[in-house]
């Protein structure tokens, strides 16, 4: 493995990436970005070039869906490996399992998110009531489903907050980490062989 | 109460989230004077303004959204009133409209509706994550003009090539035409021609120019 290679991630990955770290499953320096940045992808394009120019000598793997318009530019810097995956979801349940709950008409929540969700729907979206974001959460969707990767304790109190202010049932995908294991392994494998840079 | 200020309390209803006391009180404001002058002195510069700040990245989600749907709602109520219907210009043309499938980013959609709609335009919207077959089950089923379908990200933007695909499977490539929209495009023009849009616009407040042009070169 190069010495010179880094993660650069959404934090919504945060709790699966310690975890994989902790079990000593990944070697690599994870540097995160806000994962409050997804609701202002103009902002998170210049801090995502920010980030990547700073790391410019360096071997990327780049944890992001295609979360802002230039996303698909990165790829064309043979030093960047990029995951397959059109978001944070797919990214973690594979194309399979993401398209299925997506197709029973779910708004996937990541572990991260949820603990951050007054943030997320209310700060950052600027739903300040129930009233208002529940008729926009029920126009595209007909459930929440949490993704449990195992890590975190179930949390039914901040289910059932989350479930209440959004104004839908929420259930629980009991998910895992190993799509995303399985993906970073083979993107580190892949930096390893390409000639350094 | 003159225009200017009616826009300021929609405007607080809105950053409020009461979206229906906004839809109340501009029904109740047309029973004062008409439909046609709160839609066209009170709601429309009110969009327009929040339209540009939304592309600025001023504007959060919720105020894109609600004040959308207000403007939705309140098409619905003033669609009811004969007086409101009988002053407005026949209709120039009918859009079937919707979120490219597996795009679920629908404000950019609404806006693109609401202007098109005010300037006379009858559109049909199916919502985010369409299949490209039933935009155009849709469009023959409605004789419509146009297919407009919008995609925020490069990834969702190649789905639209099956919108083309499909219409080509029909025989109806020049008949109806395709308008595309969403930030990706305004980013990557190419990309219009790559996934077989016959034109763009950059905001939403330009699309109804745009559909009048793609009118006019589906009746040359």
């Amino acid at each position: 493995m190069p010495s010179n290679l880094v993660i650069i991630a959404c934090s919504i990955f945060r709790y699966e990436l310690e975890h994989l770290q902790e079990e000593g499953k990944i070697k690599v320096p994870v540097v995160y970005l806000n994962s409050m940045l997804h609701m202002y992808p103009k902002e998170l394009q210049t801090l995502l070039d920010a980030k990547l120019e700073e790391y410019k000598n360096f071997r990327i793997i780049l944890l992001y869906g295609d979360c802002h318009a230039g996303m698909i530019d990165y790829e064309k810097n043979p030093n960047i490996k990029r995951t397959p995956g059109i978001n944070c979801c797919e990214i973690l349940l594979g194309t399979g399992k993401y398209k299925q709950i997506r197709n029973d008409g779910a708004f996937i929540l990541l572990p991260e998110w949820a603990d951050r969700w007054r943030e997320a729907f209310i700060d950052y979206m600027g739903f300040k009531t129930s009233k208002a974001i529940r008729p926009f959460m029920s126009e595209m969707h007909k459930k929440l489903v949490y993704i449990d990767t195992g890590i975190q304790k179930k949390k039914q109190h901040l289910f059932d907050e989350i479930s209440d202010y959004l104004g839908l049932p929420l259930d629980i995908y009991p998910g895992s980490v190993s799509e995303l294991e399985k993906v970073i392994e083979r993107l580190i494998a892949e930096s390893s062989t390409d000639e350094t840079p | 109460m003159d225009a200017k200020k009616k826009q300021e309390i929609i405007a607080r209803l809105i950053n409020d989230g009461e979206k229906d006391k906004a839809v109340q009180l501009l029904a109740a404001w047309s029973e004062q004077t008409s439909f046609r002058d709160v839609i066209f002195n009170v709601l429309e510069p009110m969009l327009v303004s929040w339209g540009k700040l939304w592309m600025q990245g001023k504007l959060s989600l919720a105020h894109g959204y609600l004040s959308g749907k207000v403007a939705e709602e309140f098409y619905l109520v003033a669609a009811k009133n004969p007086e409101f219907n009988s002053s407005m210009a026949k209709t120039k043309g009918t859009i079937i409209l919707g979120n490219v499938e597996d795009d679920f980013h629908p404000l950019g959609r609404r806006l693109v509706g609401i202007y098109a709609q005010t300037a006379g335009w009858n559109i049909i919207d199916l919502g985010t994550d369409v299949p490209a077959e039933l935009f155009v089950e849709k469009a023959i089923e409605c004789q419509a003009d146009i297919i407009a379908v919008s995609a925020m990200m490069f990834t969702t933007a190649k789905n639209i090539l099956k919108v083309r695909q499909e219409l080509e499977k029909h025989n109806l490539s020049g008949k109806i035409k395709l308008a595309v929209g969403g930030a990706i495009f305004k980013l990557r023009p190419e990309m219009v021609a790559e996934v077989g849009g016959d034109g763009t616009a950059d905001t939403a407040i330009e699309a109804p120019d745009l559909f009048a042009d793609l009118l006019l070169k589906n009746e040359l």
